[in-house]
């Protein structure tokens, strides 16, 4: 059983090492959040194009996430709001582990329980890392969901 | 940090000079906060106080606080109180109409500007009908950078262009001042990039400009406002303002810095003026100075520029020195700083010199424009000012290409020169490097760290006293190995000291105990592949001090309790894992001299291979440890039967005597060693761990007062074993092994079969990554590995 899982990882995670110079062709460039995982495993987030229409108060709004991983790095990601947190906000990433792959893609489901505006600092660590120097791991949402 | 460059023309300003409109035709509307969300406002106040607390012009600390309230109370009446707060801080107050339409007013602070000085404001700026746009607010005062020509950017062919032949001394005259918008967005715009502020629809919010005065005295400059709208069809339109500023006149001020013996030296510097504003400020340096230090670092004799008024300089040099804060006038009767440094401890009295084995001069927090990282006059003006010994500089893959021209195999202890003194003398910067008696006293050697390769997934090696540093066949990064087994052979094969970096990484598990016995998910770039490495003789040790010291010390008590002998050292991982300084994870390396040139580097580096170590924060110092009258690094304590074993030990450290807000927000930080987090309780004590085989075998309390005391301790030996001290996390000492009837270390089967089940999972975790060319060797160096660790726990008598 182990042997399987290792084949199958091993045929999805060969090309790894060698795509850390295709970073470009294989990021999503339709994903409004890209994060960097540099080679010492600092993470760097930014808002890089439009955010996804809101969804309805209490329901989730899905926003896209490229990842960038130079560091090879296979622990989870994790995203907290940061701050004063509005309340009824609630901020949740896929828990599983990054694949340590050079790209992949995660969706970050937000969601708002009050109707007007809201500004949202969210930061980004990997799990059981160092933060950022200089908090270039966080990015400011200013978003509102609808009754 | 993004910073606004604004790159519009003077004749594509006179584009928009029709839309100028005078600012006092608008007052200001502070009151109609009716219609303001709360939330998104005091969340938007909040990043503008910190913008300004980061480039080293926070607010005052009461109109902090006061703010701070107001967030919690956050109703109208809080947003009204603290509008008001505001405007003092506010140089400008812009005002976007329904239909894109700027204006400019006055905002209510004093404008001082400083000479060669930049200075911080709020820019309040008012969207009531929620547009989308961007807006550029700048001075218009050309800068010498703008003076390019129009057309060139769309010719090939190099041609002079008239306004090349026009002599330029006027029109630098005029260039004395530039703005930034702090935080911006490039946006193309009139066919350049032009970085502007995207407006969040909210309707009011704060941005900070920062503002440069080259001159003194009374100066007049005009600002513009450019709206530029979302569509990028319409090229928006513009308002003008004329501000005047009064320019407070610097000085060249002196720095003596004496060394506790007389000697001048160099030594670190933050220097605040009575608003806590950082000089010089942190948004402009270039090398020597770092924009994400708050101090800086001057040798006896130098300078830097001050204008008059009342300064806080902290001086310190490194851990081994007291820190000490003094309150100065500057004006033209005082323009020489005097700083007599105080140490608490030297350990090089008792033999022992400090070393930094991981400091970055490229990567992480250090720029990649106008240079790729800093060269070796800047590192080493760090070194000294940090009073380390020894540096190792290690290229690795941001800025590789550029920095391997550092590396030559050989120390170096160059002057602390300006690097690029062109680029200096444009940011008119005065200081003359001056050289100090014991700028020979720091050594720097370019290494390399393998992290951004191929293998860096199975941890990250750090290889010392290299003297190729090219794997051999390889022209570029990607062609290195994919795992760590085969660098390391080839680094051992010209004499490299080579172990794994930030070992932490990877191996945090959920229990705190040490040892432990979970298995961690090797999911960094840490210890990893080192549990396999090591069975095959080439690990020489694990680098932390810069991490969770659990996640760090408990794979190497596992490996000591197999008998393998690796040095647990101290790094920095300089400016990624901190940026704080260099020398923050240290090793102190014991030795008959002080170590210099190729011969002393050669000396330290044996030492630390040979275990003559302890490692740690610099604030704990054993200075001299003895089991049954042997140390470290020297001959086995050899037994013939069980027996109790002395320990004897000389131990310094230094807490302050109180815990402080600075203090407690160290204790709370849970990355990187720091004597602060040893404290007991509110005491001034410490804890002193006698270690057998990893276990606690004894403790005793130290009063950290820095004055070194003899310890003592008796205990059993019962079979062959490494016996240490710690003070976690603060400092460690290198075992000293003691062999029982002359037989080697197996301390532990639980120690093995942890070691055993860690070569399974790294292979699990790590193999995938490895070239489909490479896996057969690396699973047979696999196997080797786990046949050792069987063979281990077979030998071992207890669980």
């Amino acid at each position: 059983m182990r042997r399987q899982i290792f084949s199958i990882a091993i045929l999805a995670l060969s090309p790894a090492w060698s795509g850390a110079s295709d970073h470009k062709q294989e990021v999503d460039v339709t994903a409004p959040i890209r994060i960097t995982i540099n080679p010492e495993s600092r993470v760097s987030v930014a808002l890089v194009g439009p955010l996804p229409p809101v969804a309805r108060c209490g329901m989730a709004t899905q926003f896209q996430v490229s990842i960038v991983n130079q560091g090879f790095l296979t622990a989870p990601l994790e995203a907290n709001p940061t701050g004063d947190a509005p309340a009824g906000v609630t901020v949740f990433i896929q828990p599983d582990p990054l694949k340590g792959v050079a790209h992949e893609t995660r969706k970050l489901p937000i969601k708002l329980t009050k109707p007007g505006l809201t500004d949202l600092t969210i930061t980004f660590k990997a799990h059981n890392e160092i933060p950022d120097l200089g908090g270039r791991d966080r990015i400011h949402l200013l978003i509102q969901c609808h009754i | 940090m993004d910073i606004v460059k604004f790159a519009v023309t003077r004749r594509q300003t006179l584009m928009f000079l029709g839309a100028q409109m005078g600012s006092s035709l608008w007052p200001a509307q502070a009151d109609e906060s009716s219609d303001i969300a709360i939330q998104p406002y005091f969340a938007d106040v909040n990043r503008a106080l910190d913008a300004l607390a980061k480039l080293g012009a926070p607010v005052a600390d009461s109109d902090a606080q006061r703010i701070a309230a107001l967030t919690r109370q956050g109703d109208t009446a809080a947003l009204a109180a603290t509008e008001k707060i505001l405007e003092r801080y506010t140089v400008a107050r812009l005002t976007i109409g329904t239909d894109g339409t700027g204006r400019v007013a006055f905002g209510g602070t004093q404008r001082l500007l400083v000479e060669q000085g930049w200075r911080m404001f709020l820019v309040r700026i008012e969207n009531r009908s929620a547009r989308d746009d961007s807006v550029l607010f700048a001075s218009e005062t050309g800068t010498p950078g703008d003076m390019e020509t129009d057309g060139r950017p769309w010719h090939m062919a190099q041609r002079a262009y008239l306004d090349d032949r026009l002599y330029k001394g006027p029109l630098i005259e005029k260039m004395w001042i530039t703005s930034e918008l702090y935080d911006s967005t490039p946006v193309i715009r009139w066919g350049t990039e032009v970085h502007a502020i995207p407006l969040s629809g909210i309707p009011v919010e704060y941005r900070v400009v920062q503002i440069f005065s080259r001159d003194a005295g009374r100066r007049v400059a005009d600002f513009g406002l450019y709206v530029l709208p979302k569509s990028g069809v319409d090229s928006g339109k513009s308002s003008h303002q004329q501000f005047d500023f009064e320019c407070l006149p610097s000085r060249t001020v002196t720095l003596s810095v004496i060394d506790v013996d007389g000697r001048g030296c160099m030594a670190s510097f933050i220097i605040k003026d009575k608003f806590n504003r950082i000089y010089p400020p942190q948004a402009m340096r270039i090398a020597p100075d770092m924009y994400f230090h708050a101090q800086i670092y001057r040798g006896d004799g130098e300078t830097v520029r001050l204008p008059d008024g009342e300064y806080n300089i902290e001086s310190k040099r490194g851990p081994e020195y007291l820190s000490h804060v003094e309150n100065v006038i500057i004006d033209a009767e005082h323009t020489r700083i005097g700083v007599k440094l105080e140490r608490w401890i030297d350990p090089s009295k008792w033999g022992w010199y400090s070393g930094d084995t991981h400091i970055h001069a490229a990567g992480c927090a250090h720029y990649q424009i106008p240079t790729e990282g800093v060269s070796p006059e800047t590192m080493i003006r760090h070194m000294r000012g940090e009073a380390l010994t020894i540096g190792d500089a290690l290229n690795w893959s941001p800025s590789w290409y550029y920095q391997k021209q550092f590396f030559s195999a050989h120390t170096q202890s160059p002057p602390a020169n300006l690097e690029h003194s062109e680029l200096q003398q444009a940011n008119s910067v005065s200081l003359q490097p001056t050289p100090t008696p014991e700028d020979s006293e720091s050594i720097l050697r370019y290494d390399v760290e393998v992290s951004g390769f191929p293998s860096s997934h199975a941890g990250h090696l750090v290889l010392l006293r290299l003297k190729e540093q090219d794997y051999p066949g390889t022209k570029l990064i990607e062609d290195w190995p994919s795992w760590n087994l085969p660098i390391l052979q080839w680094a051992k094969s010209q004499g490299a000291v080579a172990g794994y970096a930030h070992c932490g990484w990877g191996m945090v598990v959920d229990s705190t105990d040490l040892p432990n016995y979970e298995i961690p998910p090797m999911d960094g770039n840490g210890t990893q592949e080192a549990i396999v490495d090591v069975t095959h003789g080439y690990v020489d040790f694990l680098s932390g001090c810069d991490g969770l010291a659990v996640a760090e010390l408990n794979a190497w008590y596992h490996m000591l309790n197999c008998g393998f002998r690796m040095a647990m050292i101290g790094e920095t991982d300089f400016p990624c894992a901190t940026g704080e300084r260099v020398g923050v994870g240290r090793s102190y390396v014991r030795l008959d001299h002080r170590p210099v040139n190729d011969a002393g580097y050669e000396a330290w580096v044996q030492g630390l291979k040979e275990g003559k170590l302890y490692c740690g924060d610099g604030r704990s110092h054993f200075l001299d440890v003895k089991v049954q009258g042997r140390r470290s690094g020297e001959r086995d304590v050899a037994l013939h039967a069980a027996q109790t074993v002395t320990v004897v030990a000389l131990v310094a450290a230094r807490l302050e005597p109180m815990p402080t807000p600075d203090t407690e927000s160290i204790r709370t930080s849970p990355y990187i060693w720091n004597i602060e987090k040893a404290r007991i309780g509110t005491s001034r004590e410490v804890p002193v761990e006698l270690l057998v085989n990893g276990q606690p075998a004894d403790q005793t309390t130290l009063y950290a007062d820095g004055t070194p005391r003899t310890i003592e301790f008796k205990v059993p030996v019962h079979r062959s074993s490494w016996v240490a001290l710690r003070i976690l996390p603060s400092a460690h000492t290198h075992p000293v092994f003691v062999t029982v009837a002359d037989k080697p270390i197996r301390a532990s089967k639980r120690s093995a079969r942890w070691c055993r089940t860690c070569v399974d999972k790294v292979w699990e975790v790590k193999s995938p990554f490895m070239r489909e060319g490479e896996r057969p060797a690396a699973a047979e160096a696999f196997d080797h590995a786990r046949n050792v660790y069987e063979k281990i726990m077979a030998e071992c008598e207890i669980e």
